[in-house]
């Protein structure tokens, strides 16, 4: 991967400063250089793609605004992504209101699987599984599970109680184990 | 239920976690765009602080000029009043005296009238007016007497006739009170010749062949001087007799010059340029709209003012002999000195938890290296931090003056515009063994301008005409507070020792 292929972090110096300048070259190569990795993270944030887009167009431009503020220090690549999860909480916050409550029948999970799942269920299956978690649930699983949050923390960010932040990751858990348990059975009535 | 499934966080961390998608490119645009827009409200907003002190400078220098060309045009209008009454005073001596000596004359008018009246003095030619006044009688008589005068003779006759008649009569002061502005103008554009300053060459043509009115010079003697080159004769000013010999009429070129250097006056413009070591305190005042835990004491506790200063150019305009009207541009420097303290981490205004600084100025938000993500609560050192802020100002003030001797002593009362050019803290911050140096340029609720008052009394020596070193302690108050929607409003107040050089522009 580019990324870790060259020498990257005195480049990345020099890009960055090249970026705070306002050079629009060096930031296009900024966005092309980070673009992938953020878009996926937004993507699962989303509803959809184009929602991901959204996100992940607000998030650079916030990246753009406030890079003055990089101390290069940490990791570069750590201050996008929590720039992006930011986004995407904002984006949620702003969207709350319009979010449907679903009732989703949650109270029936199928045992006796014991399969390699990833060999069955490909990244998108799975991907698109986490976007079709309503939102609320969402948002919980995915700052719990990829940005290690604590649910006091989510709950924080997400301005929600911290037993709603437990609940909401209980659901979610509950609703994609379903979700994979019917991708196995089609997976294995195909085959 | 099985492995997998229970551990599905797992599941999917493992899947989705180093996952690569590509967006549109839609997205880079829209990127493109927004960058676009942020450049131009920038740019924007980085002029906008010099835009209002260009304003103020405008306006400021249009009402000046204003009031000076005012006071220019009715100082004008005062002098021609006064030169008025003057002649008026002059004229009716000169008619009085006139009159005897036309009666004087005529007991001598059995003298033949030759050219030697028109003597010689020192390079110029003069005429005495006791001689002009007889040879207008000769010439009246010869002029009855004899048919065969050529037209040069009868056009010289008609001239010194109108003469003679004037000066007896004192009619050409009425005449010449009764004319118009612009006729007026035409009687200083006449012109004597003198073909020749040779006394013997009498020939006297008036260029014009137009009536002229008679230089009288003075009551006691009616000698009126004529250059060898061109002369302009003119109407008597009170002006052209205060220097050198009243007797002597002056060209007009050294009559204007001599009128404007008796009323000239040195430029009403001065320019200050000065230095103040400033004293500085500040008055805090609750914001009730603020819910921090702490309050104006606590924060007057933790700071302490350093040394600030002040510097920049001002222009006076004085308008009378006492007031003068005065602004400029002031550049002011206020450091605080803040005690190192424990400060906490909590939401900012867009839910991300970062450490709060709490200054007198305002409140900010930062995340150190050693400590990118922390809880609400958590807690860090920070030490010894200096907190500085600097302002442009764009001071308005009255100031009255009197002089005593070399000395002037002044005192001084306005307002001014302060527009905020930096608020910075620097502060080290200190975590279990970590520490990381910060420099916090947005301090929030900081205003971009306020207002202060201003007074002083100080004192002038006067180097020269020109150059004065002076010597202003000067109060400044805030009249507004510096920030808004902080901790607590800030009104910052100093004392400061303006000493400077001001020059007369």
């Amino acid at each position: 991967m580019l990324i870790n292929n060259i020498d990257f972090l005195e480049q990345s110096n020099q890009l960055i400063q090249a970026c705070i300048n306002g050079d629009r070259h060096a930031q296009n190569r900024l966005y092309e250089l980070f673009c992938p990795k953020m878009f996926a993270l937004c993507l699962r944030y989303a509803q959809n793609r184009e929602e991901a887009e959204e996100i992940l167009q607000e998030g650079f431009v916030q990246v753009f605004r406030s890079l003055h503020n990089f101390r290069f220090n940490g990791s570069f690549e750590g201050w996008i992504r929590k720039i992006m999860v930011y986004c995407s909480v904002q984006h949620y916050r702003s969207r709350s209101k319009m979010h449907v409550i679903i009732n989703m029948d949650i109270s029936h999970v199928e045992e006796g699987v014991d399969e390699d799942i990833t060999a069955k269920i490909g990244k998108k299956e799975l991907l698109k599984m986490i976007q079709s978690l309503p939102p609320a649930y969402r948002m919980v699983f995915n700052l719990y599970v990829f940005e290690g949050m604590k649910h006091r923390e989510i709950a924080e960010h997400l301005g929600i109680a911290e037993g709603t932040s437990k609940s909401n990751f209980s659901d979610a858990k509950t609703i994609l184990q379903k979700a994979v348990r019917n991708s196995l059975k089609i997976a294995n009535r195909n085959s | 239920m099985d492995r997998n499934l229970q551990d599905i966080e797992d599941l999917f961390r493992s899947s989705l976690d180093d996952n690569e998608e590509l967006p549109s490119k839609d997205v880079w645009t829209g990127v493109e765009q927004t960058l676009d827009k942020d450049n131009i409200s920038f740019i924007k907003k980085k002029y906008s602080n010099l835009k209002r002190v260009a304003v103020v400078l405008v306006l400021l220098l249009s009402g000046l000029s204003i009031y000076d060309f005012y006071s220019s045009f009715i100082n004008k209008k005062v002098i021609r009043e006064s030169i008025g009454i003057n002649e008026e005073n002059r004229n009716s001596q000169v008619a009085k005296s006139n009159s005897e000596k036309i009666i004087n004359s005529k007991k001598r008018s059995s003298e033949p009238v030759t050219n030697d009246r028109i003597r010689i003095i020192n390079g110029s030619a003069k005429l005495s007016g006791e001689d002009l006044a007889r040879t207008k009688d000769e010439t009246v008589e010869k002029n009855k007497n004899s048919s065969s005068l050529d037209n040069q003779t009868k056009g010289k006759l008609n001239i010194l006739e109108q003469d003679a008649s004037l000066l007896q009569t004192n009619e050409w002061k009425k005449i010449f009170r009764n004319k118009s502005k612009n006729e007026r103008k035409a009687y200083r554009g006449d012109r004597f010749e003198w073909k020749n300053s040779v006394p013997d060459d009498d020939r006297i043509t008036n260029t014009r062949n137009e009536p002229y009115i008679a230089e009288v010079q003075s009551p006691q003697s009616m000698i009126g001087e004529i250059n060898s080159s061109l002369v302009e004769t003119k109407k008597l000013r009170p002006a052209m007799i205060l220097k050198g010999d009243p007797n002597i009429i002056r060209p007009s070129g050294a009559h204007k010059k001599l009128q404007k250097n008796s009323i000239a006056r040195l430029s009403k413009f001065t320019t200050t340029v000065f230095f103040s070591p400033d004293f500085a305190w500040y008055r805090l005042q609750d914001d009730v709209s603020d819910n921090q835990s702490i309050d104006a004491d606590d924060i007057e506790k933790n700071e302490k003012h350093e040394f600030s200063s002040s510097a920049g150019a001002l222009i006076d305009y004085t308008f009378s002999k006492h007031w003068s009207i005065q602004s400029g541009i002031m550049f002011s420097n206020t450091a605080i000195t803040l005690e190192p303290k424990i400060i906490y981490a909590q939401a900012d205004n867009s839910g991300f938890v970062k450490y709060r600084f709490n200054s007198s100025s305002g409140y900010s938000y930062i995340l150190p290296s050693f400590s990118t993500s922390p809880s609400i609560g958590d807690s860090l050192y920070a030490l010894t931090s200096i907190h500085t802020l600097q302002y442009i100002g764009v001071p308005i003030a009255i100031n009255y003056r009197f002089i005593k001797g070399r000395f002037t002593f002044k005192s001084t009362v306005g307002f001014s515009s302060n527009f905020l050019t930096k608020g910075k803290i620097e502060t080290r911050l200190e975590k279990g063994g970590f520490n990381d140096s910060e420099i916090i340029t947005n301090i929030q609720g900081l205003k971009s301008m306020y207002f202060s008052g201003l007074i002083g009394v100080g004192s002038e020596y006067n180097l020269s005409k020109n150059i004065a070193l002076t010597f202003t302690p000067t109060a400044r108050f805030a009249l507004s507070s510096i920030n808004r929607g902080a901790l607590v409003k800030s009104y910052p107040n100093s004392f400061g020792l303006i000493t400077g050089l001001r020059i007369r522009l």
